[in-house]
């Protein structure tokens, strides 16, 4: 464990409004992006994140923390203690406690898990969408997707006219 | 056209042919504009997309306004206009067609890039309060409206805004083509409708109009049903 502790190595990420948040690297590569970056050496001691703002950064840190030792080599020893299974379930209930945030801060997240191609961050947080858009009414959809209707109010009558089964 | 290009969508080829070169270059702005997302301000003469011909005989003249709810602040591109206009020479389709050559360095392609994404789309996410869907990129987008698994809800988000319909029906054999075969399988042969070929409808548009003869067909049966007083065999 001393060793393993001893070894870590740490790298330095900095969101544009000038924080910086130091984390292992193991945990950094949970984002393809930054794993690429580093196998091609083109990270240095820090890393400058564009577009992500220093609150969204920490979440997705927050969730690259929490999801490394299932995914990444360096925490296989650490979770041989607890069953893989009831490590999957305690994962999937910490997400969805995870993902309980307001709608703008969700489009947030979905942009920097794009950005920093951070599979399992971007499923979570698109399938959330997804599950607030089934099975509700189209003003519904619109207040979820925080988009505006600009159909004018014909167009509109129409689309909703030609298309009742879509709208009961 | 199924996927009609964005210039097609603001004018047709007799007028673009009419339009000097500077004219073309502010109707390809304007086709940039909407293509992003922005939409015709209330005020706007613009209320269909497409250009005025009150405008007068060049487009040049034209003031574009576009909808977005708090001030933006100054987002702009640097266009030779000497340079950028004699791209413009060409017709409407080849023009059209030129826009989003991908694999070719076309020129067209590029300066349409520069507008698209240094301007327009930066504008509109800087000015969109808080983010919304369509503010992500447009892969991670489609990737989203591609989960949807009933297609009720995907036309539901398809009607929701002008922005979202026009993504939707941009990628419309990748997100509806399926689910079309999918639900209809039983009616798909070699014969069936397509959507491919330049017929003018969409894949969407089949799957709805499958969808509404069920629906009809359903509600005839309902009412079939109501009226026999005694019981008969239907089927």
């Amino acid at each position: 464990m001393a060793t393993r502790e001893a070894g870590k190595k740490m790298i330095m990420l900095k969101s544009p409004d000038g924080m910086e948040f130091e984390v292992e690297e193991a945990v950094a590569m949970e984002s393809q992006t930054i794993r690429k970056m580093i196998e091609d050496d083109c990270a240095d001691t820090a890393i400058l994140i564009p577009n992500i703002n220093s609150k969204i950064l920490s979440r997705v840190i927050e969730y690259c923390n929490k999801h490394v030792p299932t995914t990444g080599a360096t925490g296989a020893a650490a979770s041989d203690t607890v069953a893989p299974a009831a490590l999957a379930e305690d994962l999937k209930i910490w997400d969805a406690e995870f993902i309980k945030v307001n709608r703008a801060t969700r489009f947030d997240l979905i942009q920097a898990a794009s950005y920093l191609n951070i599979k399992g961050l971007l499923d979570l947080t698109s399938q959330t969408t997804i599950d607030t858009i089934s099975d509700n009414s189209l003003e519904e959809i619109r207040s979820f997707l925080s988009t505006k209707n600009d159909y004018l109010p014909e167009e509109e009558q129409t689309i909703r006219r030609e298309n009742q089964w879509a709208f009961q | 056209m199924a996927e009609m290009s964005p210039l097609h969508r603001v004018i047709d080829a007799a007028r673009w042919d009419k339009e000097r070169l500077l004219g073309r270059l502010i109707i390809l702005v304007h086709a940039a504009f909407l293509d992003a997302g922005f939409v015709f301000h209330a005020d706007s003469v613009l209320k269909s997309g497409r250009v005025p011909r009150r405008a007068g005989r060049t487009a040049s003249t034209l003031s574009l306004v576009f909808a977005q709810d708090p001030r933006p602040g100054t987002h702009w591109v640097c266009v030779d206009a000497r340079a950028a206009a004699p791209l413009l020479s060409g017709g409407l389709d080849d023009t059209a067609r030129a826009l989003t050559d991908d694999d070719g360095d076309s020129p067209v392609a590029a300066l349409w890039r520069e507008l698209t994404e240094k301007l327009c789309r930066s504008t509109l996410v800087a000015v969109c309060p808080g983010n919304t869907l369509l503010s992500l990129p447009v892969d991670v987008m489609l990737d989203i409206l591609a989960r949807l698994t009933d297609g009720v809800d995907l036309f539901r988000v398809a009607s929701t805004c002008a922005g979202l319909g026009r993504l939707v029906a941009d990628h419309d054999s990748e997100l509806w083509k399926h689910r079309y075969k999918a639900s209809f399988w039983r009616r798909w042969n070699d014969k069936s409708p397509m959507a491919d070929d330049a017929s003018g409808t969409t894949w969407m548009k089949l799957w709805c109009k499958e969808r509404r003869e069920d629906a009809k067909f359903a509600a005839s049966m309902r009412e079939y049903r109501r009226q026999k007083s005694k019981p008969t065999q239907i089927f």
